[in-house]
């Protein structure tokens, strides 16, 4: 047993067949997630997909209307304090007080942290070049993003959560936000969730990627077997194809003419085998971005109910 | 140690670091004995998982390429010129791959591009040998 | 839709069709239910008065509906929607179109009511002044709105003082001789609509400035307000607890407001009186009594904002900023707690330090110390001082009750729900008084057939309260939201305040059973018990939704 009270194998956030809806919409439907200790947790998924309903019932600012919601054990709607004092938030719209001075923030967050680490803040502070007296309410957005980030890493959280940070920050502050990730992440024991659309950041910091699509989980593997099972082929055809031909496992087919590219799903080598078209050599084999295979993911779902 | 990955372009990104390791051995701007830096400075100068780097200090180290001092660090291992040698061979190859497929394109035949080499290397100052 | 005139109209329309309805719906059942009671009650004079009460409630809803402005419900209200600037449309026409209609809608409101409601009633009542002070009302707000967008706590003042100085301004026909009444109305419309002409084309300017990106100039009053602000002592001790910080940051927030708007009305109540009314005994007994009366009115109306999880914005959901930290439900509500009490404290404090000796010294006294030998007469002298300070703490407790008693309902984070309880309270209290001064038309008989009923409803009230009370603490407390410590000193504070105003009871005691009676019973529903419990349990309900 570590330091966090959990033993190492023990999963820090369990989501069971959890739903959501507001009114007529669905917001979530039997999500089932669980982020393992030690991780850095990405979610994936379009505008309004249900990334941040999510990220709020593991915060227990939403109610677990069916399904169940551990974080670290407990429930974080009936142990608002146990919960909430292992875990840092930075959230896209960032609601600190406007009101507030940068060094009047710190010095009220951290009544409230019994962990909270002064040389640490101090010197994240001077890193993000804050200025003690200025008012939240006259930063700019990306220094608004950086405060509310310190106040999320000074107390050094078992669990970090970032709902879309990176969204609308220039790419200092997004680099910023990404060498937190990776410093907390360095520490032993402790964990990151965060959902971004920004497939790019995604992938080089994950270790564990889900996707979401209208509530629903639609992948969810490691990253390092998600770039395993997918591949994109390119054919080249002697006789100009107006249609793609059909093969079973392709997500989306793209191209035009005598040269034909498909993003597949592939099991252990079963693809190149059996499913060569007719009349097609491959040419190019390779490994699709994240990006390619989330638009093929979420493509191909609505392609799919279209046709049916 | 200067690394660049590029994260769009599909290969996984341990495998980027791997190759480019691999590469700086063989080109001498690693040398022997040399110490790579710890894994989590390496992820903070990238900006990727620390568990990527990891990753990819354990191929290096399964393909000999560098050794692991326990608490001490990894270090590019001494082995000989074998291993070296035939990456050396490797990127080379890849290079005469990519020349003759051009040339094919642009209609030369492989005698023609034989007396191409031949009188540009010429052109060359004489290299020492190592 | 092919004018602008009519897209705008539509915006109008369209982005308040629920407030537009309530009105129109409310004035209508309004209107029904009195000529109802008209029918039934035709020689009451105080239906006639009660008549009014429709309509004045309905001028904050219109000016509600017709502020136009840009809707950012963290920041409170900002100018004019600048969104609006991007389109091809003049400036002229942007501010033409929600002031014509306003003042449209707010003259139709009168007349109807006037013409369907008043006149029937047999209540004589002027058409065009009215109308026309209206009519600049709404011109007068609007433009304030829109010129000075950056001050929020300025422009509410001056626009409190501009409206009062238009009621003021309409009561002067009435007091006039009549031979010179008409001339004076005709001077007084011909003015005051040249006064709106002007605010219209102040408007106009001000718009355009905005559009132009101007308007900003105008800042350098608040930063120089917050200059001043910045110059006070901060805090730089850090927090020795989570509840000390909520505190802090509850008492910056709001615990100032109502301290400082009981000084400022006292400073302008007190110029006013010297300066325009005179030292008379009986003005002076009125200012006195106004100057009591005003910390529950500023209370009641502060109250309101501070039902609200940050007093100066709109939103009744709890921010995420603190619904994430890591503190129970329940402190957060000890926080505007401890700042409603200490608020009203220090109010009472400046009204009596400020107040007190200036009534004493510059005004003359003559009725009040004519009240002040009958109450001594009455009461031994022990009694008197310990009444007197009973008296105090009453008016304390009242105050601070006044203060938290919408804490429910607004924590609960839905406007729908804070807008309704909001509603029905209101309306339950205009039904009461309406039904009181009904009772007190109809002869004195019938009234005191009811009075004795008084102790047995207010005694059921108890027994309502403190089941509601029990079973909402059981309800927080099985939840954990708060804690045993929270319980144990509420409680006891409860006892304390209700111990005291049991003992005022008994030293007004009169000999009259009934009244006697009445009293305790008031003093043991004064302070909140049940409604605290139940903020709590809303609290959770806002915090997790």
């Amino acid at each position: 047993m570590d330091s966090t009270g959990l033993f190492e194998t023990e999963p820090v956030i369990e989501i069971r067949e959890l739903s959501r809806r507001f009114g007529a919409k669905v917001a979530l439907e039997r999500v089932s997630l669980t982020v393992p200790c030690g991780t850095v947790f990405g979610l994936v998924g379009a505008n309004g997909a249900g990334k941040t309903t999510l990220i709020k019932h593991v915060l227990g600012l939403l109610q677990a209307a069916s399904g169940v919601v551990r974080v670290f054990g407990r429930d974080p709607v009936q142990d608002p304090v146990g919960v909430l004092a292992r875990i840092g938030y930075l959230s896209e719209e960032t609601d600190l007080p406007g009101w507030m001075r940068v060094d009047e923030l710190l010095r009220y967050t951290r009544a409230f942290y019994p962990r909270w680490d002064d040389a640490y803040a101090e010197e994240l502070r001077q890193a993000f070049d804050l200025d003690p007296a200025a008012k939240i309410k006259n930063l700019s957005k990306g220094q608004r993003a950086r405060a509310g980030l310190l106040v999320a890493l000074a107390h050094r959280p078992e669990l970090l959560v970032l709902d879309e940070p990176s969204s609308g920050l220039d790419p200092i502050v997004r680099r910023d936000i990404v060498a937190a990730i990776i410093r907390t992440i360095a520490d032993e024991g402790r964990t990151v969730l965060f959902s971004s659309h920004l497939l790019e950041e995604v992938e080089r910091v994950s270790d564990r990627v889900a996707m979401i699509d209208h509530g629903r989980i639609v992948l969810s593997a490691e990253l390092d077997d998600l770039k395993e099972t997918h591949r994109r082929l390119t054919w080249h055809f002697e006789k100009a194809l107006t249609q793609p031909p059909r093969l079973p496992g392709v997500l989306t087919w793209e191209g035009s003419g005598h040269e034909w590219s498909a993003l597949c799903r592939v099991g252990l080598g079963e693809l190149h085998a059996t499913s060569i078209p007719e009349g097609g050599c491959l040419v190019e084999e390779r490994v699709p971005s994240l990006d390619e295979i989330f638009v093929a993911q979420v493509g191909s779902k609505a392609s799919n109910s279209m046709e049916n | 140690m200067q690394l660049h990955l590029s994260p769009t372009n599909g290969v996984p990104i341990y495998l980027q670091i791997v190759n480019q390791v691999k590469y700086l051995v063989a080109s001498g701007r690693l040398a022997p004995g040399e110490e790579l830096p710890p894994i989590r400075m390496l992820a903070e100068q990238l900006l990727i998982n620390p568990n990527t780097v990891a990753r990819a200090y354990r191929e290096l180290e399964l393909a000999g390429v560098v050794l692991k001092r326990r608490t001490a660090g990894t270090y590019v291992s001494n082995a000989g010129s074998p291993l070296a040698r035939s990456e050396r061979v490797k990127i080379l190859n890849d290079r005469i791959d990519a020349l003759l497929a051009e040339a094919r394109q642009l209609g030369f035949r492989t005698e023609d591009v034989l007396h191409m080499l031949e009188r540009r290397a010429a052109l060359l100052p004489s290299p020492t040998h190592e | 839709m092919h004018s602008p005139a009519l897209a705008l109209t539509w915006e109008i329309w369209g982005a308040n069709r629920r407030g537009f309805l309530v009105l129109v719906g409310g004035l209508a059942a309004a209107g029904v239910a009195l000529h109802v009671l008209a029918r039934m009650f035709p020689a009451s004079e105080g239906l006639k008065d009660l008549g009014f009460l429709p309509l004045v409630l309905s001028m904050p809803l219109l000016m509600a509906l017709f502020n136009f402005t840009e809707r950012r419900r963290r920041q409170g209200f900002a100018g004019f929607p600048a969104r609006l600037f991007a389109l091809p449309a003049r400036t002229r026409l942007l501010v033409t179109c929600p002031m014509a209609w306003g003042v449209v809608c707010i003259v139709a409101v009168y007349l109807a009511w006037a013409l369907l409601v008043l006149r029937p009633l047999g209540v004589e009542v002027l058409l065009l002044w009215p109308a026309t002070l209206l009519a600049a009302g709404m011109v007068f707000y609007q433009t304030i709105v829109w010129c000075l967008s950056g001050f929020r706590l300025s422009r509410l003042i001056v626009l409190a003082l501009v409206l009062c100085s238009l009621v003021a301004v309409g009561c002067v026909p009435s007091v006039v001789e009549t031979e010179y009444r008409r001339a004076v109305e005709w001077y007084l419309t011909t003015a005051v609509v040249l006064l709106a002409l002007v605010a219209y084309g102040a408007a106009l300017i001000a718009v355009q400035l905005q559009r132009r990106g101007g308007g900003r100039g105008w800042q350098g009053a608040g930063e120089v307000i917050e200059h001043v602000m910045d110059l006070l002592p901060r805090r730089r001790r850090p927090f020795t607890s989570p509840d000390q910080a909520l505190f802090w940051a509850e008492w910056r927030r709001s615990g100032w407001v109502l301290p400082g708007g009981v000084l400022l009305t006292v400073f302008l109540i007190m110029a006013a009186v010297t300066g325009f009314a005179g030292r008379d005994p009986e003005t002076t007994a009125r200012t006195a009594a106004w100057l009591v009366l005003l910390p529950f009115v500023l209370a009641a109306v502060v109250g309101k904002g501070f039902a609200k999880p940050d007093f100066w914005s709109l939103e009744l959901a709890l921010p995420p900023f603190w619904a994430t930290l890591p503190i129970r439900s329940a402190a957060f509500l000890a926080a505007k707690l401890k700042t409603a009490a200490l608020s009203t404290a220090i109010a009472w404090a400046l009204l009596l330090v400020v107040a007190l000796p200036w009534l004493l010294l510059a005004c003359d006294t003559r009725d009040l110390r004519g009240l002040w030998h009958t109450f001594t007469a009455i009461y031994a002298p022990v009694a008197q001082w310990t009444i007197l300070s009973l008296l105090l703490l009453a008016a304390m407790l009242l105050t601070w009750h006044l203060m938290i008693v919408s804490l429910w309902s607004g924590l609960y984070g839905r406007t729908w729900f804070f807008v309704c309880t909001a509603g029905v309270g209101s309306v339950g209290v205009i039904v009461l008084l309406g039904w009181c001064v009904l009772m007190v038309e109809d002869g004195t008989a019938s009234l005191v057939d009811w009075l004795p009923w008084a102790p047995w409803l207010l005694a059921g009230a108890f027994v309502l309260k403190s089941w509601g009370a029990l079973w909402a603490w059981r309800q927080a407390y099985g939840r954990g939201l708060v804690s045993g410590a929270f319980v144990g000193v509420y409680l006891s504070a409860w006892l304390g305040a209700t111990g005291c105003l049991l003992a005022l009871a008994f030293c007004l005691s009169p000999r009259i059973d009934w009244l006697r009676q009445t009293l305790i019973l008031v003093a043991l529903l004064l302070c909140p018990l049940a409604r605290l419990g139940l903020a709590a349990v809303n609290l959770r309900q806002n915090r997790h939704r």
